[in-house]
């Protein structure tokens, strides 16, 4: 099957790094596979932007980080929300879902 | 609390970069790792799924950059590693950095030093609580000339009942006083203050107490407080002078302690409290002088104001006083800076120009350097530097340069602030209370360093970051533009510095000639071989009649006389030029015209002298006859007057046979025929006004202060050793210690003018010095430069002289159009500096012309030297080599 490949927005990047933490701490890599996974292979993020988008969010506090062991026993650093990063989570999710029912009205009245 | 902790975070990444990167890299690294991984699980081999990582991953470096940019610092950095890139230039070019580390420190020093002279005298407030609001109020006559006159206490008295301005008011008044202790003995100051004047001011007291409100009044006013200058200089500062008992022109006093005298801080007086309470209705006497504090919220133009109203009241109720004054008010701190304001100002713009110029001779040496560069820079700037970073670059390492020479002329300058005190004490206010290093002249001179650091980097950064750099890639030979321009640049640098240098010389030269002018003055007298020294005939028992102090003296003169070496001697009460205020004044009343009460009284240089005195001073008698030894005290009472004198009150007469009026204190005055009139003398230094003088003979007024004044015959100081013994075999307790060499006790009239022109003179040198350097580092550029065509010229033939006088031309056209510009520039500008000098024409020729030759001199032999070598070059070796 074909894998659709959409450009994501800097905005939704930071939504679906946030979301893929909601279950737990992931390493960098983890997290482009989780997405990967979720998005059932239509995402794929471009992992150069991955990283300045993670510290991007660490320094807004909403993401922590800390040095932690990897699956093959690797030192690995481990991403988890932080509860303003939780309700940040919340509130992007309200906005997108509110934006994308305006859009969706948008273009079903064509 | 986020904003908190984002910030300490950044503020933890400025100084963990190291740190930060490694984990960065680390990372990234493991990322890669298990993407590859991934991709050899999809069945690519390990190297195709290591270089399908690094693709899927993206330009690491890039990425590892744009994070880094991230956490900010980004520009510090930037200047850290420019700084360190900096250093290590200077380091492989040693020569160049202690050249032009030292041509900073020179600079930068010299501004420094005469910044905090500035600060000390001008800026910095007084030692007093709160002193802006300290204001000096005095009366003046603006239509006669803008000098502070005393007031009167009646009108002390009408400011403290009518003032709203004012928390508190003081007034003091000064005269001319004998002290004795114990058997020492001198002249000095008192001053009469309201006893308020000390707590007013807020002034430290050193040792003792300060006078009480209660103490003003008389009979309990048998105290006494010494300034603190009176303290150090006569009793050294010997705390054991507390409670001791002293005589003040005769009267018993107490010494209860040791204060700062506020009026003039550096003066040698003695205080004594009094109320005035007697000359509460004295609107006549103008001896007073009044101090006040501001309250809080008022502005000295309000009190000001204020002022004026209450004197207008006044001189309209008491019409008989009114002389035509205006009463008016300044802060205290102008009244010691103003007289000095314009000059130290003009002496900050020399220690300005000697800046100037030391950041034009760097300036030129990093031009000299840069075309070393200017590949590296076309390089970084292909690689992407923007001309802003390579700017930045530039201006950094002309940053360090500046820091390292300024910290340096910083160092020295503050290390010097002792020794300038003590050399500045004579001629500036305040400078003995120390010059002090304070956050005031730090911040200047960092100020200075960044704007030298400019100045310096700017120039060449300019030139060398042109966005061309195809050229520049290419080289530069001896044929390519870049050299050529780059000689240009610096020949416009040179001219600068020749100009100032020669501004600089200018001024010199100016003050120069103003010094000599002032010391070759006539002042009336002669000074040559003339000694003298002061004592005083303290005790009662052996002089306390005038028959008594006359045998002593005549015994003196005569002993003195019969010295082999001495031409004349003589006793006098006042020495012209001695100290400030050596001579004291009288007032003096003429026959036929009797004083107007409510005038001020005519007042003249008063002294007291034994018949060779003119002879001694070789002061030229002018008619009538000099005073004899008939002239006794029972004879007529007779006086000389000086020609001043007879110009301003007996202007169409013959005055000799005239009489005058003398008016002592405590004693009527006495009618004086005058019986000879004598030349002008200068009582107090070139400068000083030259009014009526008076003498009187020494037989008929006898005094126990005075002063032996002697000439010699020849150039021979020795004979004057043995006069303390010859003094002390006639009676051995008097303090006389040895005679003072009277040429060099007058040297301190022109201290001023002395320390003008070391100043500008030394500064001068530097420039001229720096200047040479400059003019011989661009001809030694432009040597080098041709030296492919000077070796073509040589090798068809040119003889050396030819090739000498082409650089010579050059060199030459440099110098003259600096001389032009500079010359140019002082004519202009030379009125700023005309108030300093002394009968010396700021447009004098001789000077200007003397300065073009010394400076054209120099100038030209530090073009010869590069010319030499020049014509030494072997053409062979010239031709080959690129």
């Amino acid at each position: 099957m074909k894998k659709k490949k959409a450009e994501l927005l800097q905005g939704t990047l930071d939504l679906l790094i946030l979301k893929s933490l909601q279950r737990g701490a992931i390493h960098g890599f983890g997290i482009s596979v989780a997405i990967r996974r979720m998005s059932q292979e239509m995402l794929t993020v471009e992992q150069g932007s991955l990283y300045p988008a993670l510290y991007r969010l660490e320094e807004q506090s909403w993401i922590k980080a800390e040095w932690g062991v990897s699956e093959n026993n690797r030192r690995a650093r481990f991403y988890s929300l932080t509860p303003a990063g939780r309700k940040q989570l919340t509130t992007e999710t309200a906005n997108w879902e509110r934006i994308s029912m305006a859009i969706n009205l948008v273009l079903g009245t064509a | 609390m986020n904003q908190l902790s984002r910030f300490l975070r950044r503020l933890r990444a400025l100084f963990r970069k190291e740190a930060l990167d490694a984990d960065m890299s680390e990372e990234m690294q493991l990322h890669l790792e298990l993407q590859t991984e991934e991709n050899i699980a999809a069945g690519m081999s390990p190297e195709e799924a290591h270089y399908t990582a690094l693709r899927q991953f993206g330009h690491v470096e890039g990425i590892k950059e744009q994070c880094r940019d991230r956490r900010g610092w980004g520009w510090v950095h930037d200047l850290v590693q420019d700084f360190h890139y900096g250093l290590r230039q200077l380091r492989k070019a040693p020569g160049f950095a202690a050249v032009a580390i030292l041509t900073v420190a020179i600079g930068i020093g010299a501004c420094t030093a005469l910044f905090s002279i500035v600060n000390a005298v001008l800026l910095r407030p007084l030692p007093y609580t709160d002193s802006k609001h300290l204001v000096l109020i005095y009366e003046s006559k603006p239509s006669e000339s803008p000098r502070l006159l005393p007031t009167s206490a009646g009108l002390y008295f009408d400011l403290l009942a009518q003032s709203a301005a004012f928390s508190d008011l003081a007034a003091y008044s000064g005269h001319r006083v004998s002290l004795r202790m114990g058997n020492r003995s001198l002249w000095t100051t008192q001053v009469q203050v309201t006893p308020n004047l000390s707590t007013m001011c807020g002034m430290p007291v050193l040792l003792g107490r300060s006078f009480t409100p209660a103490e003003g009044q008389a009979g309990k006013d048998h105290i006494a407080i010494l300034s603190e200058t009176l303290w150090q200089t006569e009793f050294g500062a010997d705390p054991g002078v507390l409670n001791q008992q002293i005589q003040l022109d005769g009267q018993s006093h107490t010494i209860v302690g040791v204060e700062l005298n506020p009026a003039n801080p550096c003066a040698n007086t003695i205080s004594t409290p009094s109320d005035y309470s007697t000359l509460r209705q004295d609107y006549g006497q103008k001896n007073i002088a009044i101090m006040g504090r501001l309250k809080p919220q008022v502005t000295a133009d309000q009190a000001r104001k204020e002022l004026t109203d209450i004197a207008r009241c006044s001189a309209l109720a008491h019409p008989e006083f009114d002389q035509g004054r205006v009463a008016s008010l300044t802060p205290l701190l102008d009244t010691l800076a103003n007289p000095v304001r314009n000059r130290l100002l003009v002496l900050l713009g020399a220690g300005g120009f000697l800046l100037l110029i030391s950041c034009l001779n760097v300036a030129n040496l990093l031009l000299a350097r840069s075309s070393a560069r200017q590949t590296e820079l076309s390089i970084r700037n292909a690689l992407g530097a923007g001309r802003g970073r390579l700017i930045r670059q530039l201006l950094s390492e002309s940053l360090l340069i500046t820091m390292i020479g300024g910290s340096l002329g910083a160092l020295i300058a503050f290390a010097s602030t002792g020794p300038l005190a003590h050399i500045t004490a004579r001629s500036m206010p305040r400078t003995h209370e120390g010059i002090a290093v304070d956050g005031t002249v730090l911040a200047v001179t960092g100020g200075l360093i960044l704007l030298a650091s400019l100045v310096i980097g700017l120039i060449p950064a300019y030139k060398y970051t042109q966005p061309d750099a195809g050229s520049a890639l290419r080289g530069s030979g001896p044929a390519n533009s870049t050299g050529k321009k780059q000689y240009h640049l610096r020949t416009v640098l040179v001219v600068m510095e020749i100009a100032l240098a020669l501004i600089l010389l200018t001024g010199t030269g100016l003050l120069f000639r103003s010094l000599r002018a002032m010391q070759t003055f006539d002042q009336g007298l002669s000074t040559r071989h003339v000694y003298g020294n002061q004592f005083y005939l303290k005790s009662p028992a052996h002089y306390g009649t005038p028959a008594k102090v006359l045998d002593f003296t005549n015994l003196v003169l005569a002993r003195t006389q019969a010295l082999t070496n001495v031409a004349s001697a003589a006793m006098t009460t006042g020495l012209p030029m001695g100290n400030t205020n050596a001579v004291p004044s009288r007032a003096f009343s003429l026959d036929g015209t009797p004083p107007v009460p409510g005038d001020e009284p005519l007042m003249a240089d008063f002294y007291k002298i034994t018949p060779q005195y003119f002879d001694v001073m070789s002061i030229p008698l002018l008619s009538g006859r000099t005073f004899n030894d008939r002239d006794r005290s029972e004879a007529p009472p007779v006086a000389i007057v000086n020609r001043e004198m007879v110009w301003q009150h007996f202007p169409d007469r013959d005055p000799i046979g005239q009489r005058v009026m003398t008016i002592e204190p405590n004693q009527p005055g006495i009618w004086r025929t005058i019986v000879g009139v004598v030349g002008n003398v200068k009582p107090r230094g070139p400068t000083s006004f030259t009014g009526p003088q008076i003498y009187i003979p020494f037989a008929q007024a006898p005094a126990s202060h005075m002063t032996l004044v002697l000439r010699t015959r020849k150039s021979d100081s020795s004979i004057t050793h043995g006069i303390p013994d010859l003094i002390h075999a006639i009676d051995p307790d008097i303090n006389f210690k040895a005679m003072y060499d009277y040429k060099s006790a007058i040297a301190h009239s022109w201290a001023g003018q002395r320390f003008n022109m070391d100043l500008f003179g030394f500064f001068s040198l530097l420039a001229l010095l720096l200047a040479a350097i400059g003019i011989y580092g661009v001809m030694a550029y432009m040597v080098d430069q041709r030296r492919h065509e000077i070796g073509i010229r040589l090798a068809v033939g040119a003889l050396p002289r030819d090739i000498m006088r082409m650089i010579l031309a050059r060199g030459a056209r440099i110098i003259v159009f600096g001389i032009c510009i500079g010359t140019t520039v002082s004519l202009a500008g030379v009125q700023l500096m005309a108030f300093l000098l002394f009968q010396t024409s700021p447009y004098d020729v001789i000077t200007y012309v003397a300065i073009t030759l010394l400076l054209s001199l120099v100038a030209f032999l530090a073009c010869w030297l590069p010319a030499r070598r020049a014509t030494k070059v072997d053409p062979m070796v010239a031709i080959r080599s690129e």
